[in-house]
């Protein structure tokens, strides 16, 4: 059926093992996104949720075998650095652009 | 007056020179990292490659011309960031600010923006002239091209490019006008 | 190909669109291309009304499958004649306000791309009107809204900037709950193409829809509705928005996108739930009830807002929230009552038909007179400054046109034969009055309403004359337009102009010519008005054409004539796909039923 299962043996616990990891990590950042006592600290936060994103994206589409995620998960990458760089220069700054 | 004396007023000279020309420099990217500026300067050509793919296949996969435009916007959004704004339309693209306060490059946004939705519309009432409905499309297989194989060439991505020069006229004039308030 | 001619309207107003923002270099060229453009609409719009409404062997239905997709897969425009009746509704105040535009709007107006906007906002008029897909609606709604945001945040001064900002919040939340309605109902019906939503909903049980859903959806879209139309508890953007707004857009406002607000009440409730509506035991039955209560509401408090005013567009503003009421009324009180018989333009046909013809023709009637009393409040602001009763008055001596155009809009609003007013209130107070005949719930109420909301108007319109038009021309007046204007004030030296003073006290850049334009074109809504009065039985039966259209559901769904996906795709119904399995099936059922009860 799909890739994954195609590999057959061991991949695909370890590919759901890896997704579950995952989403119980990103839920456990949450927690410091939310109390994090200074605005670095959420913003260390947020950007380890954008990478759990993209892994989770990344880890789909190998257990789908579905290529499009893959694409998913780039954008996302790209996006949140981004938006890391930008924040932390408005941390630091005080200024986005100069 | 020694020698000695005047030696020094010519090397205070020349530091009082060295300090504007570091002052300048400054002002273009000022406390951005040698570390920032060296990953953007790795990552902005993924970023555009990474959109022009999505572009080119938006018209049968995941992908489009917005979403292309999207990161076509993000990169130019790094280097606004980390480089500061002179330093695409002054030292890239060679533009000067006319008027000194707006953004010149502004300009050039607007008119990119213009441009795609005119590309965009235009490919749409194209097919009018077949006396087919508005926004029909029509696609072309090439077959035996060398190094490529086969090669779909899709009308629809004449639409794909207008939404993409649309959307980065639109997203950069918004980040170049509000960039430069 | 002549099917072309259905999506003609809407590439003149984006061919427009785009070729003003091309020609921004030139503002006169940008200013031509926009008069061209507002032209060729108007052409366009002609030749789509004279093939639906004027075709050989009565009106037709005209489709039109964008990108060559069948329906329901595509988008399919839909040209029948409640939507040619409104594009020829919007037309003249497109015209006359793009005329008015080139002269009034100012040079920084102009580089905020003041034309293309304009344009893009017709577009969206344009699109909203033709489109026969629910969810297409809602982005024409949006093209519509997005250009008319920019037109009353950005050329308003500072201070209206703030009161205008809670139109783009309230407009942007109604556009989510609008969303969010259509979401629904593409969950609950299985489409989003009108005609197949129609055909479904007429016969839930052999397409396997569960009707009680549509009941808050269609309460969320009549409540997003009357947002855009302005009705009371919604009313509060108007005033707000409108003064913000150049003269221009807020005619544009007034007469036409507010239209569409109405209009999308029209064709939803009684064209795509129509089906469903016409039983009295149906979800839909909710909603005649509701309206009466909306417009009666907005009647009252447009009114009283209205005679409470002390400044010519505040007037204007409340008295549009009023008048949207008038054009509401009858909707809610046909749909009530919808199956009983009346007789109109000698045939007999259903109390629904009379109410849309009803609030076609007041539709009619509004969006020429407000567009001109917007129009020539502008023209006074443009030569004094001001629309402040206090500092006006005695104006009738000093510009007799204008003070006749503006008598003639005023009186259109009352409704004064023999002008095309008289015709809307005679067919609203008529549907009322069949309404209470065939046992309407609290009609004698909705009548009450309705003469004191007519009174009211009287009171209002004659206040605002006597403190602008009559009386001894004030300091303000006497020292602005020393002497009447007239041709030796436009022929002579010319520096009439140079007296004129902008709000904020300083000298005002209106020019003589530009003047002249304004009044030129409040004359002209005023001859058409009177023109459309006299004409008034040519304009009853294009309404009654349209209100026919807007309730024929059957003969909607089989002019866009959607394939029948169920028939193959369905197999989770086994009813429902026993009862599809021939598309005719289920049309010739719900006609039944729609038979019945006629």
């Amino acid at each position: 059926m799909t890739e994954a299962s195609a590999l057959g043996g061991v991949l695909p616990l370890v590919l759901q093992g890896a997704l579950v990891l995952s989403a119980v990590l990103t839920l456990a950042v949450g927690y410091r996104v939310i109390t994090g006592p200074t605005t670095p600290d959420r913003v260390v936060a947020l950007d380890v949720i954008g990478t759990n994103v993209v892994a989770i994206a990344a880890l789909y589409a190998m257990i789908r075998g579905l290529g499009l995620f893959l694409d998913v998960a780039l954008v996302l990458a790209i996006i949140g650095f981004i938006s890391t760089v930008t924040v932390a220069r408005y941390v630091t700054e005080g200024d986005i652009i100069e | 007056m020694s020698d000695d004396a005047v030696a020094g007023d010519r090397s205070a000279a020349a530091d009082r020179e060295a300090a504007t020309e570091r002052a300048v420099r400054e002002s273009y990217d000022r406390h951005t990292t040698v570390i920032a500026r060296t990953v953007v300067r790795v990552v902005v050509p993924i970023i555009l490659v990474t959109a022009v793919g999505l572009l080119l296949q938006g018209h049968n996969r995941p992908g489009g011309g917005f979403i292309g435009a999207v990161l076509t916007a993000t990169a130019f959004v790094l280097v606004y960031v980390i480089f500061g704004m002179e330093y695409l339309q002054d030292d890239f693209l060679g533009l000067r600010a006319a008027d000194g306060g707006s953004h010149a490059a502004v300009e050039y946004y607007r008119w990119l923006f213009a441009a795609g939705l005119a590309l965009a519309a235009g490919s749409g009432m194209a097919p009018l002239i077949a006396g087919l409905p508005f926004l029909t499309q029509a696609v072309l297989f090439l077959h035996h091209i060398p190094l490529y194989g086969e090669f779909e060439l899709a009308s629809a991505f004449a639409f794909d490019l207008g939404v993409y020069l649309t959307v980065v006229g639109g997203l950069l004039t918004v980040l170049g006008e509000v960039g430069s308030e | 190909m002549t099917g072309q001619i259905v999506i003609a309207p809407m590439l003149v107003a984006l061919s427009t669109a785009i070729l003003a923002l091309l020609a921004r270099f030139d503002g006169r060229v940008e200013k031509a291309v926009s008069l061209v453009g507002a032209g060729g609409y108007a052409v366009a719009v002609a030749a789509l009304f004279d093939a639906v409404v004027l075709a050989p062997g009565g009106p037709t239905t005209l489709t039109y499958g964008v990108s060559d997709w069948q329906a329901p897969f595509g988008i399919v425009l839909v040209a029948d004649a409640l939507s040619a009746f409104m594009l020829a509704l919007a037309a003249p105040v497109v015209v006359a306000a793009a005329v008015y535009s080139v002269v009034s709007v100012d040079e920084r107006g102009q580089r905020l791309s003041y034309h293309p906007l304009f344009h893009f906002m017709v577009l969206g008029v344009s699109g909203a009107f033709l489109t026969g897909d629910v969810f297409n609606l809602f982005v024409w709604f949006e093209v519509m809204l997005m250009s008319s945001y920019v037109l009353v945040l950005f050329y308003s001064g500072r201070e209206h900037t703030r009161a205008a900002l809670g139109y783009v919040v309230l407009n942007l939340l109604a556009s989510a709950l609008m969303l969010v309605a259509i979401g629904g109902l593409y969950a609950t019906t299985g489409t989003l193409n009108m005609a197949d939503m129609a055909r479904r909903l007429a016969d839930p049980a052999a397409y396997g829809v569960a009707v009680a859903p549509t009941l808050g959806l269609g309460a969320l879209l009549l409540s997003v509705f009357a947002v855009k139309a302005g009705t009371v508890p919604f009313h509060f953007w108007v005033p707000s928005a409108y003064r913000a707004a150049p003269a221009p857009v807020t005619a544009v406002l007034a007469g036409v996108v507010k239209k569409v607000g109405v209009y999308a009440v029209i064709r939803l409730f009684f064209t795509v739930f129509g089906g469903a509506a016409y039983a009295s035991t149906s979800t839909f039955a909710y909603v005649g009830p509701v309206l009466m209560l909306l417009a009666g509401a907005s009647i009252i408090l447009g009114g009283v807002g209205a005679a409470g005013r002390e400044d010519v567009d505040g007037l204007l503003a409340f008295s549009s929230i009023g008048q949207v009421g008038f054009i509401v009324l009858p909707l809610g009180a046909a749909m009530t009552v919808p199956a009983a018989t009346t007789t109109l333009a000698g045939a007999e046909t259903m109390l629904a038909v009379l109410g849309v013809t009803a609030a076609l023709v007041y539709s009619l009637t509004h969006a020429l007179a407000k567009p001109l009393l917007f129009l020539a409040s502008g023209t006074i602001r443009s030569a004094l400054g001001t629309t402040d009763f206090a500092q006006l008055g005695g104006l009738a001596r000093r510009t007799p046109l204008l003070a006749g155009g503006f008598l003639l809009g005023s009186l259109a609003l009352v409704g004064v034969p023999p002008i095309l007013g008289f015709f809307g209130k005679l067919l609203v107070f008529r549907t009322v009055a069949e309404g209470i005949a065939a046992g309407m719930p609290a009609g004698a109420l909705a009548a009450a309403t309705m003469l004191v909301g007519a009174i009211l108007t009287i009171a209002y319109v004659t206040r605002g004359w006597n403190q602008v038009f009559w009386g001894e021309p004030t300091e303000r007046v006497q020292q602005l337009i020393p002497v009447r204007w007239g041709r030796s004030r436009f022929a002579g030296d010319g520096d009439a102009g140079s007296s004129s003073i902008a709000p904020d006290g300083g000298p005002s850049t209106v020019t003589d010519r530009a003047l002249v334009v304004q009044v030129a074109v409040v004359v002209a809504l005023a001859l058409g008005l009177v023109g459309l009065g006299v004409g008034a039985e040519v304009v009853v039966d294009a309404a009654t054409d349209a209100a026919h259209a807007a309730t024929g559901t059957d003969a909607y769904v089989e002019a866009v004539a959607p394939v029948d996906p169920g028939a193959e795709y369905s197999p989770s119904h086994a009813a429902g796909a026993a009862n599809a399995s021939d598309g005719s099936h289920s049309l010739d059922a719900s006609a039944a039923v729609d038979g019945g009860e006629r």
